[in-house]
């Protein structure tokens, strides 16, 4: 009897234990909900791609706050890692944590919406998320582009258009020393500066002219110059094909390995970070890098801290700080003439090294949409939740909070004639004024990242004042100056090319910096490696069969 | 246990029951009990983490293995059985997982040939120290590096051998014996092509992080020789080389070959932390040729294209080879050192 009662209690504690391992998902959404009656019982968990910032910094600050105050929900913020976001968000939709927000790329959203991992959120828009129908202007192709099976599983990030992120920031004493006195604006240009500083720096085997983060081979100012596709490119044959086929993105590969064979570039530069290549920036170790913008007051900051190359006669703080930012007042988006550290967004192809596109100075813009906004299955139940809250967010009140902070707090209205007048972009012939005050730099300066889901025109009216934290170059990119590079970068969701999308990515990144670094002989190798492994019958033609119909 | 029963003229017949085996084993659990009771937590989490997920094996019988909606059990036990999962490891995976097999088995087998024998040679050397506190601060010393976490070790390793205001490189050329700094972790070392030392950093600094703490057993063992011995041989003329060929390694033959056997048993495991950091800090070109086992079989699990029935078949393949290394290892250690595990 005792036997018998121990093996009931053993078999019954096994089966609870198996039966915990979890139970089966309802994917399908509440639309039934009342939001405001229960929103206050609400926290809302979401996840964005990681910032600079901490994650207390990122709950805790000003605007979240705010926002909380002003919506009735709670929120917390997650950052995902930066390294290993692939394998987060996997391991976060596998484990079916409770996430009711989850900002990820369009590689990773194709590669799991066709396993059922987000909810549908078709029926929730019109009635939970009005404004984005009304205030945000997402085209029909970025909607089609969140579409599978006919649903929309996520939103399209709604921004201030493209943004150019990285420029050429130059030491500009090392330039005089090779007798260059102004910023060189073409490829030739700065192939001649990088050449000249290499000879009489490097000496110095610790010194390379450039410093390129591994990150950036693919788009940096040097593929604007050679007008290089990102990612797809259509090819004459009217076909969907990789970066790595394409002519100028050869050329580009071999002009970098002529810096990389000179010495220009460090022969460990693939896995150098930005921060990295700051260090070497301030300690002299290097003359111009590849740098984004949200990092150039920070670079600032070091080289009045730590910079060796000061003349003997600039000792005080002030002194050092008005020599790396300049004497002379400065324009809006340019550095002073006389400033230590000038950079340049755009280097312009001339025919003889790059392309001649780019003699007007346009912009690069590498995709569509950055990111999609989806709510996981497992957290289908609160999804009401989740639009109502980004509804919220597209009002104009909370954008200019996201991007400025609060009137009379973090900025006031003023006048042309105010000397720290930040003028804002308001696309007509009216003009506005606002001059930021102290708390900016403090509760919202550099805090673009809680400008997820705002109302992309309002963002953009006020992101001047966002740019005088940054106090780089001017950032938004004109409608009129973007040229679309990715031909494939709206596209639905194609099953058989969502399986190799994401590897064959990083396996492209890898090829590039390896090319750099070994030759243009070892392109070959790489392209029949792609074909043979990502870009099988299968998928090539389910790619370009939806691009010749669409 | 005999029982007696009553037959029919009376005459009590023997009733053998069979002495049975789980009964024993109660036996000695009720004599042990505390025992018992004292390993239960531990031996609970073993099974519910080590054993219970065993069922999962099955995983790699399905055709496919989607967690978004259902259950792992249902999904477990939904009807899409297949072998196709084994066939993609030596079909359309098979050159990547060749590759990483053969990455692995040469790391390994050099780990075994030069690495084990180092930390047995570094305990013999300590329990020469005569003095008690240097013994124990050389152990110390040793011992630190295997607190530190991989991406430490990476890191210092990274400072040291970077080409860039690398330390190594640095004194190099402050003692003129090169020109240019070497990048150590690329696949040209020193302007000769092909040549890469990713295999050669990867068992230096296991070497380095893990020899001090692999020695403490063999040290341990070696204290625990009777030192009778060694003066009988000293009296005998023996030399200490001698001492240590005859008396010392012998005497340490049971822990040489549990060791041994432990090692070869992981054969197929490279250290998926160590592996997959060297590779970010080398050249690009390395990150897909010198792949190991254990990153091949991370990025098919939770990389991009994570699928998770490939990598538990994957996961099963290294499971049985590493069993039969372990039966092979046991085999070979009692005809080479007499000694086994069983």
């Amino acid at each position: 009897m005792r036997k018998k009662g121990y093996l009931i209690a053993t078999s019954l504690a096994l089966i609870s234990i198996i039966t915990s391992c979890g139970s089966a998902i309802d994917p399908t959404a509440d639309w039934t909900i009342d939001v405001n009656k229960n929103k206050s019982n609400i926290t809302l968990n979401t996840y964005f791609p990681n910032s600079t910032k901490s994650n207390d910094f990122f709950q805790n600050s000003y605007i979240p706050k705010q926002l909380e105050k002003i919506t009735g929900y709670k929120v917390k913020y997650n950052q995902t890692s930066e390294g290993a976001a692939d394998t987060q968000v996997q391991a976060m939709l596998t484990g079916k944590e409770k996430i009711d927000m989850l900002k990820i790329s369009p590689t990773l959203f194709n590669n799991y919406v066709t396993q059922g991992y987000f909810t549908d959120l078709t029926d929730g828009i019109d009635k939970y998320c009005p404004n984005l129908k009304t205030c945000a202007k997402i085209t029909q192709e970025q909607w089609d582009a969140v579409t599978y099976n006919g649903k929309i599983y996520a939103l399209p990030e709604i921004g201030h258009t493209s943004m150019v992120n990285v420029g050429l920031i130059w030491n500009f004493d090392h330039l005089k020393s090779v007798n260059i006195n102004k910023l060189p604006k073409t490829i030739t240009e700065v192939d001649e500066a990088l050449k000249a500083l290499q000879t009489k720096y490097g000496s110095d085997t610790n010194y390379h002219a450039l410093g390129l983060p591994g990150t950036m081979s693919e788009a940096n100012p040097f593929t604007a110059a050679f007008d290089v596709p990102c990612n797809f490119f259509v090819n004459d044959n009217n076909e969907i094909q990789n970066m790595l086929f394409s002519d100028r993105m050869e050329e580009y590969l071999k002009y970098m390995n002529t810096l990389a064979t000179g010495n220009i570039i460090a022969q460990g530069w693939s896995s150098q970070t930005e921060s990295a290549c700051m260090n070497n920036f301030v300690s002299g170790f290097s003359s111009c890098m590849v740098i984004s913008y949200w990092n150039v007051t920070n670079l600032r900051s070091s080289l009045i801290s730590s910079y060796k190359g000061f003349p003997s006669d600039v000792i005080t703080e002030s002194s050092k700080k008005e020599y790396v930012y300049g004497k002379n007042d400065h324009q809006y988006g340019f550095a002073s003439d006389d400033a230590l550290v000038q950079w340049e967004v755009f280097i312009k192809g001339d025919g003889k090294l790059g392309t001649n596109v780019q003699t007007e100075g346009k912009s690069r813009d590498s995709r569509g949409v950055g990111y999609y906004i989806t709510v996981p299955v497992a957290s289908s139940k609160n999804a009401a939740y989740t639009l109502d809250w980004i509804n919220y967010k597209l009002t104009e009140e909370a954008t200019i909070l996201n991007v400025a902070g609060t009137e009379g707090i973090h900025y006031e209205k003023t006048t042309k004639d105010d000397k720290d007048a930040v003028k804002l972009l308001t696309g007509n012939s009216s003009e506005e004024y606002v001059k930021v005050l102290p708390k900016f730099y403090d509760e919202i300066s550099g805090t673009s990242q809680y400008q997820t889901t705002v109302n992309g025109d309002v963002a953009r009216k006020w992101w001047p004042v966002a740019e005088v934290g940054f106090d780089a170059w001017e950032v938004l990119m004109t409608d009129e100056s973007r040229v679309i590079l990715d031909s494939f970068a709206l596209h639905p969701v194609l099953t058989e090319f969502s399986k190799v999308d994401l590897l064959a990515r990083n396996y492209v990144v890898t090829q590039l910096q390896n090319i750099i670094n070994k030759g243009i002989d070892k392109l070959e190798n790489a392209r029949k490696t792609y074909n043979s492994r990502y870009w099988k019958e299968a998928v090539k033609n389910e790619v370009n069969n939806w691009y010749k119909n669409k | 246990m005999i029982s007696l029963s009553v037959k029919r003229r009376g005459i009590k017949k023997l009733n053998v029951k069979k002495v049975n085996y789980f009964h024993r084993i109660g036996v000695k659990i009720k004599k042990y009990a505390s025992i018992f009771w004292f390993i239960l937590p531990a031996g609970f989490l073993a099974f519910l983490f080590g054993y219970l997920p065993l069922i999962f094996i099955l995983a790699a019988f399905k055709s496919d293995f989607n967690l978004a909606l259902n259950s792992p059990l249902t999904e477990l036990f939904r009807n899409n059985w297949s072998f196709i999962q084994f066939s993609k490891i030596f079909g359309e995976n098979g050159g990547q997982f060749g590759l990483a097999v053969v990455n692995t088995l040469i790391i390994n087998v050099i780990k075994i040939l030069l690495v084990f024998p180092f930390s047995i040679l570094l305990a013999i050397m300590l329990s020469e120290v005569k003095s008690t506190f240097a013994s124990k601060l050389i152990l110390i010393i040793l011992c630190l590096p295997n607190f530190l976490s991989w991406p430490t070790v990476i890191g210092i390793w990274n400072n040291l051998f970077k080409d860039q205001n690398g330390v190594i490189n640095n004194i190099l050329m402050n003692l003129g014996l090169i020109k240019t700094p070497i990048y150590w972790f690329g696949d040209n070392v020193g302007g000769n092509e092909g040549l890469n030392l990713f295999k050669f950093f990867a068992i230096l600094m296991d070497a380095w992080k893990g020899s001090g703490w692999n020695s403490i057993m063999f040290y341990t063992a070696i204290m625990s020789i009777d030192k009778s011995y060694y003066e009988a041989a000293e009296l005998d003329g023996a030399s200490k080389i001698q001492q240590i060929k005859s008396l010392t390694i012998p005497s340490i033959f049971p822990t040489i070959a549990l060791m041994f056997i432990m090692n070869i048993t992981y054969i197929l495991s490279s250290g998926f932390e160590e592996i997959n950091l060297l590779a970010n800090i080398s050249d690009p070109n390395l990150k897909e040729s010198m792949k190991t086992l254990d990153v091949y079989l991370y990025e098919v699990a939770l990389g991009a294209g994570a699928d998770m029935s490939f990598a538990t078949a994957l996961g099963i393949f290294n499971s049985t080879v590493s069993l039969i290394f372990m039966l092979c290892g046991n085999k070979l250690s009692k005809k080479l050192l007499n000694r086994g595990l069983w």
